[in-house]
């Protein structure tokens, strides 16, 4: 094995490197300790050394203190002699008190070059218990009368130090194999358990969910593997369900999406069917205009022949008697005749503006046209719009318009526009109930110099949810009737196009109100309004 | 008026000094010499004046007699006693001198001496059953008072086995010559060259050795070994010095008056040793005298 495959096996192991680790730290804490032993004996031979050393000297202090003092030299080196013969003395040196060397003894490999244990004594005389300290309580001073030399061999230290040294390096050697290698045998056991759980979190991470992990024992180790084995369980339970909910999700989704398709197809269908009936609208008026001018020509001439004739037929009647024409009286049918052709005459021209308004609001080209006008006729011609639109059954629409009402500037077509489709939302919200009337009103607002113009059904009324959102675009709370959700986003566009404002709310005693609120075009003077201010 | 004047200053001035009776020259500052020298003041009912030599580097002791003018001087101590030694008067008196027999006697000097009187202890001898008493001494310091005790040792049946020394250095020899011959105690006297601190231990070990009984004069020597000990009285001594100081001013010649020992000494015991040499002490007779018999 080369030293890289060695380097890349260590890195990717984490029991050769706690190993290692370990191993470091188990030499550096053996050789301290070691150390500290060695060191530790030394200081204690030597402390040994020194306080034996220190007993020779007192001993052969007191030995010496008077063969010194009476001179008995032989006895003093006897007691040298003596001292020195037990172990561990180097040399033994005995000096008089004037410096004279009485007494040597050494060893023959003295060493003498000062490293020795040397320890020196001075014997003096000293009081004691003398007659003069007793009696007198006189201290003479004390006299020197030896001095001793005593040098310890030291050289069992170093012999000792080197069998210490050799022994302990070998015990600390044996000591840290033998930790080294249960070390290494204890991580492989641990480092398994994590190889282990690596492996399962590896499998975890590829997708593998239904691999476990093998368990044994309840220890740490154990309750890893067990707890990496509930995350895998719990996160295939987890993935099970979010496959459910997304596809349950993309069922929603392709549901509401046919649902607006649906929705959307059948608007797509009313438009169209609103644009042809627009573009019939527009055919029709055509072909009624024209059947209408003759019909309303024909009114004329009979209506001019009619004056021309009825001066004569008076004056015939007078001169002859009233004849009995179609079994009735001559003035009776004179004022029938009169009568019919007047209603002719209006009828086709009553025609001939539903027309001509039915061609306006088909053809809507005139939008851009912005003028003063009389809101009232817009309320009129809106009401005319919607009752011929022959939808309003059994509901009557009652008309209450202020008089004198200052003009309004703007768009007089698109706010007809406006009012009739709040007039067919008030129609299609009473559709089913029993309520017969829709209050169509006007009033002049004097201290905000507005006209207000109103429409109030008396229908159900719009919820409370839904009347936040009522103008948003393509909502509507008929959409299931064919509603589009856009009039009111449409009618509130364009009465802010008119600078004015439109509002919509639920009466207290039931019903929806519709309000519409524009500039008045010109300086208003206050008159007494017959209208509520509110619904 | 100018003439009167200068004779009433002239005869102020030649007038004797009002003198202390006593003048006490002590050695130098310890517990022993202030005690001794306080008892002296206070029991001897004399008026005195006090100088310690210690106090001063030069010590003219001629001169302060000159100008002190005292009927009587103390000396309390060797050093006092040997200055005082060198007056022809007055009389001189000495005390706590250990070494005052080696000074010799002159006709204006006596005093107490610091050993109990030979008696003392020959009484104590035989009441031990002491026969043979080995003694080490200096002849110039202890020679006299062994003499007197030899003249006197019969009488109490007991024979001294003396041995004189010039060194400390002999004692040891002295010593081993004792034993050797036969004694059957020790006599330790507080003779400041046969008993000296390296001598000391020496006179412990000869008896021990020999196993017999160590008699001496300190009670600090009795938890070195000593059997028995007879501790002179410090009172005794100071009585005895008022009783000579009376008798000189009274009139006495200070020749008649002899140097004395201290009459009293109590005896103290180890009674362990006492135990290991089979000796028996009894609780009432631990005061020894020299007059009684």
């Amino acid at each position: 094995m080369d030293m890289n495959r060695l380097k890349q096996r260590i890195r990717t192991s984490l029991r050769l490197k706690l190993a290692l680790l370990l191993s470091v730290v188990i030499a550096v804490m053996t050789i301290a300790f070691t150390s500290y032993i060695i060191a530790n004996e030394r200081h204690a031979y030597r402390t040994r050394l020194d306080d034996k050393g220190n007993i020779l000297a007192s001993i052969l202090t007191g030995s010496l203190r008077i063969p010194l003092y009476a001179g008995y030299n032989e006895e003093v080196a006897l007691h040298t002699s003596q001292i020195f013969a037990n172990g561990d003395v180097a040399s033994v040196k005995v000096f008089t008190g004037s410096g004279e060397l009485i007494a040597a003894a050494s060893a023959p490999n003295t060493r003498s070059d000062g490293t020795g244990l040397t320890i020196t004594r001075q014997i003096t005389t000293h009081s004691g218990q003398t007659p003069e300290t007793l009696l007198l309580g006189e201290s003479p001073p004390d006299l020197l009368t030896g001095t001793i030399e005593l040098t310890m061999d030291q050289s069992q230290l170093a012999r000792m130090s080197g069998k210490l040294l050799l022994g302990a390096t070998l015990l600390a050697l044996l000591f840290w194999f033998a930790t080294s290698a249960l070390t290494f045998l204890v991580l492989g056991k641990v480092t398994t358990t994590f190889q282990q759980l690596m492996a399962g979190v590896k499998k975890i991470e590829d997708g593998d969910l239904s691999s476990r992990l093998p368990t044994s024992g309840s220890d740490e180790p154990g309750r890893a593997l067990a707890a990496i084995n509930s995350l895998a369980v719990a996160l295939q339970n987890k993935n099970e369900e979010n496959r459910r909910l997304q596809a349950k999700i993309v069922k929603g989704l392709e549901t509401q999406l046919d649902e607006e398709k649906s929705r959307n197809m059948a608007k797509l269908i009313q438009t169209n069917r609103m644009t042809s009936l627009g573009l019939l609208v527009s055919s029709m008026a055509h072909e009624i205009n024209n059947p209408n001018g003759a019909i309303r020509l024909a009114g004329e001439i009979l209506e001019n022949a009619w004056k021309d004739i009825l001066p004569i037929l008076d004056e015939l009647a007078a001169q002859e008697g009233e004849s009995q024409p179609c079994d009735r009286p001559y003035s009776y049918v004179a004022d029938d005749i009169e009568t019919a052709i007047d209603a002719i005459l209006r009828n086709s021209t009553r025609i001939e503006r539903v027309v001509q308004n039915l061609r306006t609001y088909s053809l809507g080209d005139r939008e851009s046209e912005q003028t003063t006008f009389d809101l009232n006729r817009i309320a009129e011609n809106a009401i005319a719009i919607v009752r011929a639109h022959g939808k309003m059954e059994q509901i009557t629409i009652n008309a209450q318009l202020a008089p004198l009402l200052p003009s309004v500037c703007g768009n007089p077509f698109q706010l007809e526009q406006v009012v009739i489709n709040l007039l067919l939302n008030a129609i299609q919200a009473m559709a089913g109930t029993d309520a017969t009337t829709i209050v169509l009103s006007t009033e002049l607002h004097t201290v905000k110099n507005e006209v207000v113009l109103a429409v109030q059904d008396s229908g159900p009324g719009i919820k409370a949810d839904a009347l936040p959102h009522i103008f948003e675009p393509f909502f509507s709370t008929r959409i299931d009737e064919g509603g589009s959700g856009l009039g009111l986003y449409i009618s509130n566009f364009l009465v802010k196009e008119q600078n004015g404002k439109l509002e919509l709310d639920n009466c207290a005693d039931g019903g929806c109100r519709a309000t519409i609120r524009l500039p008045s075009a010109e300086p208003v003077t206050p008159l007494p309004s017959s209208l509520p201010a509110s619904c | 008026m100018r003439c009167l004047l200068l004779l009433i200053l002239a005869a102020l001035l030649t007038a004797p000094a009002h003198a202390a009776d006593l003048l006490i020259i002590q050695s130098h500052r310890s517990q022993q010499f202030d005690q001794t020298v306080r008892q002296i003041q206070t029991n001897c009912g004399k008026k005195s004046q006090t100088y310690v030599m210690g106090d001063y580097a030069e010590f003219d002791l001629g001169r302060i007699v000159r100008e002190e003018r005292p009927r009587l001087v103390v000396a309390v101590g060797d050093k006092p006693l040997k200055e005082a030694q060198k007056l022809r008067t007055p009389p001189v008196l000495y005390t706590m001198a250990l070494n005052a027999e080696e000074k010799g006697a002159r006709k204006n000097v006596s005093g107490v001496s610091m050993h109990a009187s030979p008696e003392t202890y020959l009484k104590l001898f035989r009441k031990l059953g002491l026969q043979r008493v080995g003694v080490v001494y200096h002849k110039g310091k202890s020679g006299t008072y062994l003499a007197r005790a030899e003249k006197i040792a019969a009488d109490y049946g007991v024979t001294l086995m003396p041995a004189q020394i010039k060194t400390p250095q002999e004692v040891d020899a002295a010593l081993n010559r004792l034993v050797s011959s036969d004694i059957d105690s020790i006599w330790m006297i507080p003779d400041t060259t046969a008993v000296t601190a390296e001598s000391l231990d020496l006179y412990f070990l000869a008896a021990q050795k020999a196993n017999i009984p160590l008699i001496s004069f300190s009670r600090a020597y009795l938890e070195k070994g000593a059997l028995a000990v007879l501790e002179a009285s410090r009172t005794k001594m100071t009585e005895q010095l008022c009783s000579s100081i009376t008798q000189l001013f009274s009139g006495v010649d200070p020749e008649a008056l002899p140097a004395a020992d201290i009459a009293e000494a109590n005896l103290y015991t180890n009674d362990f040793i006492a135990r290991r040499l089979n000796f028996t002490f009894s609780g009432t007779d631990k005061l020894f005298r020299s007059s009684q018999d």
